[in-house]
């Protein structure tokens, strides 16, 4: 792994005894140093795509509205006044990006519909060729998650894909800790119930 | 008065994601011994919960590519490591090719250094093209006769933008280039002597 060997230790030594962990490497991003953003994409692009997946439920997607949110945590990292809110800022930077994704998409399947039918023919054909997961009950499942409401299928996603705690949850969230839990038994039950009705 | 099925749900899904307390995780083990009921739940939420976590995993955690490999129906591919597949790195080696050929300049058209910074005054100046004629255009084929070739001016390089790009590889294993900062270089109109601006985006 490429590093730039004064800065990175710095920061390494700074998290190991921060009370914040991250925070110095983001301080380092926002001085344009490009191996600490390196760095801080491999240990956060997990749940930046759990947050979009998450919002959009769609995993197609995912890529391409995380390319945009990383760039442009890179190019307006330096914009944050308070660096100690960095987590909460690149929360809001990632869902406002899946949400302004999910806008264009609807958008323009408004104005494909009349090509839709074909379309959608045809993507099933190629979709039948396509592993779209490891068996049948990963298909199941991942079907029963997109059908979610966004509202309990984010913090569902968070949770499994970054196993932060409810309180972490709740704070890049900014809703009590209360609501966290209320929507993950919520999305559980909602999740038993569409795998029961699934047929087969 | 809350639903006792309401409890023991919201209990259950708390032990999973490991947040009960002392209290909460000893009231919960006696329910699950005296109420087979709460037992089947347990199981049922906790089954589809490590089946929710693997399949999310799969894919958002790991390689997307994972997915769009195709296969016929009812074929299991055995997914070998990364290292082991040298030709998927001719994607990323195609665009870091494509890039650099935006960046890169040709030499044979003037040589038009890439700006570094934003600033209002000119980086360069770029000398018409009169006083710096094309190698091939210096000299004459043999058997032509020389004057055709005087007054021919060769296209310069238009060069409307320059970028900085970087590439990070995250932990799984996508590619994302993040665009360093944006120059745009607008070539003024010839007059007497051509000089190039910069803005910077």
């Amino acid at each position: 792994m490429r590093l730039n060997t004064w800065t990175m230790k710095t920061a390494l030594a700074e998290e190991l005894t921060s009370k914040k962990p991250d925070q110095p490497l983001f301080e380092a991003v926002c001085a344009g140093d490009r191996y600490a953003f390196e760095e801080l994409l491999r240990r956060h692009d997990r749940w930046v795509r759990a947050v979009i997946y998450g919002v959009l439920g769609d995993r197609d997607a995912v890529d391409d509205v995380a390319q945009q949110v990383w760039t442009t945590c890179w190019q307006r990292a330096k914009e944050l006044r308070d660096p100690c809110l960095w987590r909460t800022w690149l929360y809001r930077l990632t869902r406002n990006a899946a949400v302004d994704a999910g806008r264009e998409r609807t958008r323009r399947r408004r104005q494909q519909q009349a090509t839709a039918q074909v379309w959608r023919r045809q993507k099933t054909h190629a979709d039948a060729d396509r592993t779209l997961a490891r068996n049948e009950e990963y298909r199941s499942v991942l079907a029963a998650i997109e059908a979610l409401p966004a509202l309990y299928r984010e913090p569902f996603v968070l949770r499994h894909l970054s196993g932060w705690t409810y309180k972490r949850i709740a704070d890049v969230m900014d809703m009590p800790v209360d609501s966290v839990e209320t929507r993950l038994v919520r999305a559980r039950r909602l999740l038993r119930k569409s795998l029961k009705d699934q047929p087969g | 008065m809350t639903n006792p099925n309401d409890d023991m749900e919201r209990l259950i899904s708390r032990r999973l994601d490991g947040e009960l307390t002392e209290d909460e995780d000893l009231e919960l083990d006696r329910e699950l011994l005296r109420n087979p009921q709460a037992h089947r739940l347990m199981e049922e939420v906790r089954q589809m919960n490590e089946l929710a976590g693997a399949a999310l995993s799969q894919v958002i955690g790991d390689r997307v590519t994972a997915l769009d490999t195709p296969s016929s129906p009812g074929r299991h591919e055995t997914r070998r490591p990364l290292r082991h597949r040298p030709w998927r790195w001719l994607i990323p080696g195609a665009i870091a090719a494509a890039l650099a050929a935006l960046v890169i300049p040709r030499p044979e058209l003037g040589r038009v250094e890439p700006p570094v910074a934003t600033t209002s005054e000119p980086l360069m100046s770029h000398q018409p093209l009169a006083a710096q004629p094309h190698p091939l255009m210096a000299q004459p084929q043999p058997g032509q006769p020389s004057d055709l070739f005087r007054n021919v001016h060769l296209p310069t390089t238009r060069r409307d933008a320059g970028r900085d790009i970087f590439g990070v590889v995250g932990d799984n294993g996508n590619i994302y280039w993040i665009e360093v900062d944006r120059i745009r270089t607008i070539r003024r109109p010839r007059l007497r002597s051509t000089t190039w601006e910069t803005h910077g985006m």
